[in-house]
């Protein structure tokens, strides 16, 4: 932790992460890597290889255990994404109730496949239930939740966004 | 405490886990993830069993035993939930057992015989995995991958070196390297044999036969100290592979990456394929008799004491042994194997290369001291006790010249430049002389030495191996070529003495203790020779420029004294090689060359650094013309006279060795009463120092294709910052000249905090370094 | 007494006889004038060995060695290289038919239907050495035949 612009993650983060880590059990060093993570991701949008390299590094970790971490949990993203996430629950009840075709619309809308980004938008397929059974289908954009969505209601939300620019 | 497993009554203690207690009482349980050396991830499965009055099945591999509870492995609930996670587990494993080379020896394919269903109900796609390269040992086939995590608790566990991860989850888990790094441990080929399927597999021997094809020959490692047991696969007369022994008290279930893909040499294409002799200047290929001929006549005319015979401490014992008789018959007695050794003091101390305890009692050490040794890549098997060690909380400290990679943390350590090794342990001495309540006799010269007040990070090395009762002091292996050697031998001795603790010198080469029992040095046991004259060492042999060479499975290299060596053999009127390999260059110096089996295609005996006599058979038939080392010397003999059997065998040799030189009293001295201290490195500029690549060390593994291809075999050089800044070097450039005599060399230069004080580290690891120079001894960098 | 006379001096034994061979020289017969005529065969019918191909023209064998191993009379012998394709062909794929005794666990074996017995069964050897059938004479057999192998290899195929 001696240069901190050395490792690419920056300083306030690395206080942070530091502070974090007296929670933890002496020599229990893994448990900050979601913490951490998150830090990253808040100010780079996604979590490149080199700040993996950084992080195992400022924790004393392999760069493996760090992309372990990283790779398995779907809120942290590994490519390049575009400003707003959108991400559609294709789960039992929401394939039930049409999400598929929501889906399918927002393909078309935004011009971009499942699971690619343009500069604007991501479109992410989120495979596991969102929970919001109740309101299916129901999309999450930017970590909100939408729910009972139909077409009109996706170009209002797609509106409201651009509009919010 | 009983449990009822079948309605078989098994006793545990608390704490046993299923499978450990049916696996003693002989019920089998299928299993994917559980290994009994690996911690236990529970994740395969395959092991459920059926529990009296719980309603759903238990993994045997996580649960512990209750007392006084029945456990069912083939009732309806077990067989049903073990056949169920088998239909899981080949849902996206791929039907491509003809071509996969685990096919005939697959965990997999067993179990799925015995609790799989006769016909897959699947229908839909398969997964696949894109496969990445993870180097030149490992092929990977990731699409046939299970997901037991075997291989990532290797590492993590065993190696020591986490390089395996699971990366994503649910289906899209893979497992698989950080991004595009390659496997580094120097005991990765162990991945190969505890993945349980076929998506690990030995690289070298990928696609090149099938399982049941291979004739299994027990056989010894030839190429550390440890003599870990091996099983050699041979296939139509060749290596086709090699794979662990079991041996607990060795090396377990472990072998390292050297032992297992060295056999890759065998036919490179610098073997000697029949005996050659210079015949009016030319070299030209002659039969075995006229070449026996010839070095009878050579030698006949040459006065024996002008006869140096060179050998090297990778042959058998028998070798050894008849070697040295068939010189001594001759009155040939300039005969040493320690041709890589610099220092030849105190030559009636000349100790036997042993450790004090035996292998697996390292496992109960509280304290270990390691001198400058590079463990980790040296003597892996080594190391991993040590790391089994480290994890039971015992402390490892180290002093060293370079901060080597180990896979355990150090409790303490001193990074120290060569030239003061000496002067540490002296430190040392000094401070045990007070602390230390065991009276030791400290020579006077020693004494002389003394500075008053140590270090303080000696001091807590030395507390440390005082406070424990089981305490080790090991040696490095690549100080052998230190110029201060039996000086550094000498104080470790005096340190263990004091310190109450065992010692052991490690060593390069496989058969070292074997080349000091059957004497071949110029000083050894009555019992080998009468011989009383003082005779030459190999220093000696190669300063007085002797008439006559005998080189026995040595390369030039091998020798600390390479170039004085070439210059000698280029004035001997008659030099003599037993060589399996020869290279271009080499192969001029010498008169008659004679082809040499390697270790794996005869049969011998090794003695490891714990005094174990191992004897392993013929792996397969010696290449091309090429005879074992016990047959050309026993003919060599018998021209000479001497009486023996004409039907005398392999064994017949290892019978007489065993009588002659098993039984040596080896009593390391207590007490040095005439010493004289006088260090000899002391270059008092920039040293070069550093060891040989651990893919380099001897005539084999230097020809192994894959092994050679793990590490880059690019000139480069370590210096740290300090020291570049004051040799003035302009550090933004990344190439640089050294300089030893006359010689340069331009390398790449790595800056290396973790290189002492004005010193140069170099990992010798081609050619080009020993044409430079020698170890430990000045060099000097410019910039370019 | 008189019973026995009577009966050699009708001579009754040989007309009973007689009667099997009149009987049967009206009855349907049951052997063919070979070669003229030929059994039929099942399409299981273990004859001569063949390597096929896949419609592409790739060859089917993979060289995994499951037939060698099988075979109880040790008559396969193999030879395999990795191709540089990535895939592990046979260089040498001999059938030595004189220790072949026509048991057909190679083509039970195979795991591609690479290796199979065909309806083959006349055929000779004039010099000492043709007996042993080369991987080339093989495929040479598979893709003479390859049409009747398909069909046969469909008809088995409803056996298992």
């Amino acid at each position: 932790m001696k240069d901190k612009d050395l490792y690419n993650i920056p300083s306030e983060a690395c206080t942070k992460i530091n502070e974090w880590l007296l929670k933890f059990p002496d020599g229990e060093k893994k448990p900050a890597i979601i913490y951490a993570l998150h830090l990253i991701q808040k100010e780079n949008k996604y979590i490149k290889s080199k700040h993996v390299d950084a992080l195992a590094n400022l924790l004393n970790l392999k760069k493996i255990d760090v992309y372990e971490v990283a790779s398995f949990y779907s809120m942290f993203e590994l490519e390049k994404v575009g400003k707003h996430t959108i991400s559609v629950c294709t789960n039992v009840s929401c394939m039930l109730k049409g999400s598929d075709e929501i889906l399918a619309y927002l393909e078309r809308k935004l011009k971009i496949k499942v699971g690619t980004s343009s500069d604007e938008y991501f479109l992410k397929d989120e495979r596991e239930c969102l929970a919001a059974c109740c309101g299916a289908p129901m999309m999450q954009v930017d970590h909100r939740y939408y729910e009972n969505l139909t077409k009109e209601k996706v170009d209002k939300i797609i509106r409201d966004i651009e509009n919010e620019k | 405490m009983k449990i009822k497993i079948n309605n078989k009554e098994c006793v545990f203690d608390k704490g046993d886990t299923l499978i450990q207690i049916a696996d003693r009482n002989g019920i089998h349980i299928p299993r994917f993830c559980y290994h009994d050396k690996l911690s236990i991830a529970a994740n395969c499965r395959m092991c459920l069993i059926e529990q009296a009055g719980a309603n759903k099945p238990q993994p045997a591999c996580s649960t512990p035993a209750i007392e006084d509870q029945e456990y069912f492995t083939n009732s309806d609930l077990a067989l049903d939930s073990q056949k169920n996670t088998m239909e899981f587990l080949l849902i996206n494993h791929p039907l491509d057992c003809p071509v996969c080379d685990q096919g005939g020896m697959c965990e997999l394919q067993d179990l799925a015989l015995m609790h799989g269903r006769v016909k897959s109900r699947y229908k839909e796609d398969k997964r696949v995995v894109v496969d990445h390269n993870i180097g030149p040992l490992i092929k990977t086939n990731m699409t046939r991958c299970i997901h037991c995590t075997r291989c990532v608790r290797y590492g993590e566990e065993i190696a020591g070196i986490k390089e395996f991860g699971s990366i994503g989850r649910g289906e899209t888990m893979e497992i698989r390297t950080y991004l595009t790094s390659a496997i580094n441990s120097p005991m990765s080929g162990n991945m190969i044999d505890i993945c349980p399927v076929g998506a690990l597999n030995a690289s070298p021997s990928h696609m090149k036969g099938r399982t049941w094809e291979l004739e299994k020959v027990k056989f010894i490692s030839n190429h550390d100290c440890v003599g870990s047991n091996m099983d050699i696969h041979v296939l139509e007369n060749k290596v086709f592979r090699v794979v662990p022994h079991e041996n607990n008290k060795i090396n377990e279930i472990w072998l390292s990456d050297r032992d297992r893909f060295s056999y890759e040499a065998l036919d490179h294409n610098e073997r000697v394929k029949k005996p050659t002799a210079k015949i009016n200047g030319r070299h030209t290929e002659v039969e075995w008799d006229q070449a026996f001929e010839i070095i009878k006549n050579n030698l006949d005319s040459i006065n024996s004491n002008d006869v140096s015979g060179l050998i090297s401490a990778n042959s058998t014992i028998e070798e050894q042994y008849l070697f040295q008789k068939w010189l001594r018959e001759m009155d040939i007695n300039n005969i040493d194997y320690r041709v890589s050794q610099n220092d030849f003091r105190y030559q009636t101390e000349e100790p036997f290369p042993k450790i004090d305890i035996p292998i697996d009692d390292i496992e109960n050490m509280d304290s270990i001291l390691l001198i400058d040794s590079n463990i980790t890549y040296e003597q892996p098997i080594l190391s991993h006790k040590l790391r089994k060690l480290f994890l039971k909380n015992a402390k490892i400290n180290s002093i060293h010249t370079y901060n080597y990679t180990y896979n355990f943390d150090l409790e303490n350590s001193i990074l120290i430049n060569p030239n003061f090794l000496v002067d540490i342990l002296i430190d040392f001495v000094e401070y045990l002389s007070i602390t230390s309540n065991r009276k030791f006799d400290i020579p006077a010269e020693i004494r002389k030495k003394f500075k008053g007040n140590a270090k303080k990070s000696v001091q807590e090395i030395a507390k440390n191996l005082l406070a424990k009762k089981n305490s080790l002091i090991l040696l490095g292996s690549s100080l052998v070529s230190h110029p201060d050697y039996q000086l550094l031998k000498i104080l470790t001795n005096m340190i263990s003495i004091m310190a109450n603790s065992s010692k052991g010198y490690l060593v390069e080469n496989c058969n070292v203790a074997g080349a000091w029992l059957t004497g071949c040095m110029p000083n050894t046991t009555k019992k080998i020779s009468k011989d009383k004259n003082s005779r030459f060492n190999v220093l000696e042999a190669i300063n007085n420029k002797l008439d006559s060479y005998i080189i026995y499975n040595l390369e030039f290299i091998d020798f600390y004294h390479y170039k004085e060596l070439k210059k000698s053999l280029d004035n001997a009127k008659f030099v003599l090689g037993f060589q399996s390999f020869v290279t271009e260059e080499e192969k001029s110096f010498y008169d008659v060359i004679l082809p040499l089996a390697t270790a794996f295609e005869s049969p011998g005996t090794f003695v490891n650094i714990e005094n174990e006599w191992q004897s392993f058979a013929q792996g397969c038939k010696p290449y091309y013309m090429s005879k074992e080392g016990w047959k050309i010397l026993t003919k060599l003999r018998l021209q000479n006279g001497a009486s023996i059997d004409n039907s005398v065998d392999y064994i017949d040799v290892l019978n007489e060795v065993d009588s002659v030189v098993r039984n040596q009293k080896f009593n390391m001295e207590e007490k040095y009463n005439n010493l004289v201290i006088e260090k000899k490195l002391n270059t008092g500029s920039l040293t070069r120092f550093g060891g040989i690549d651990s893919y380099y060390i001897d005539n084999i593994v230097r020809r192994a294709d894959s092994l050679n291809k793990v590490n880059s075999k690019k000139n480069f050089i370590s210096v740290n910052k300090k020291t570049l800044e004051a040799n003035n070097i302009d550090i933004t450039k990344n190439k640089l000249i050294v300089r030893q005599n006359d010689n340069t060399l331009l390398v790449e230069l790595i800056i290396d905090e973790n290189v002492s004080d004005n010193s140069v580290y170099i990992i010798n690891s081609n050619k080009e370094y020993y044409e430079l120079g020698k170890r430990y001894q000045p060099i000097k960098i410019e910039n370019v | 007494m008189l019973k026995n006379y009577i009966k050699s001096f009708f001579l009754l034994e040989l007309l009973r006889g007689l009667k099997v061979t009149f009987s049967n020289m009206f009855r349907k017969k049951t052997t063919l004038r070979y070669p003229y005529e030929k059994t039929p065969q099942s399409p299981r019918f273990r004859g001569l060995h063949a390597l096929r191909r896949y419609p592409n023209g790739e060859e089917r064998c993979i060289g995994c060695k499951l037939c060698e191993v099988v075979c109880p009379a040790l008559a396969i012998t193999i030879d395999t290289e990795e191709r540089n394709d990535g895939t592990r062909r046979t260089t040498k794929y001999d059938i030595d038919l004189f220790k072949c005794i026509f048991c057909g666990f190679c083509e039970e074996a195979c795991p591609v239907d690479a290796i199979v017995e065909t309806r083959i069964f006349e055929y000779h050897f004039e010099e000492r050495g043709q007996n042993i059938l080369k991987k080339s004479d093989l495929l040479k057999i598979g893709d003479k035949f390859e049409k009747d192998i398909a069909e046969d290899q469909k008809a088995k195929s409803q056996h298992a």
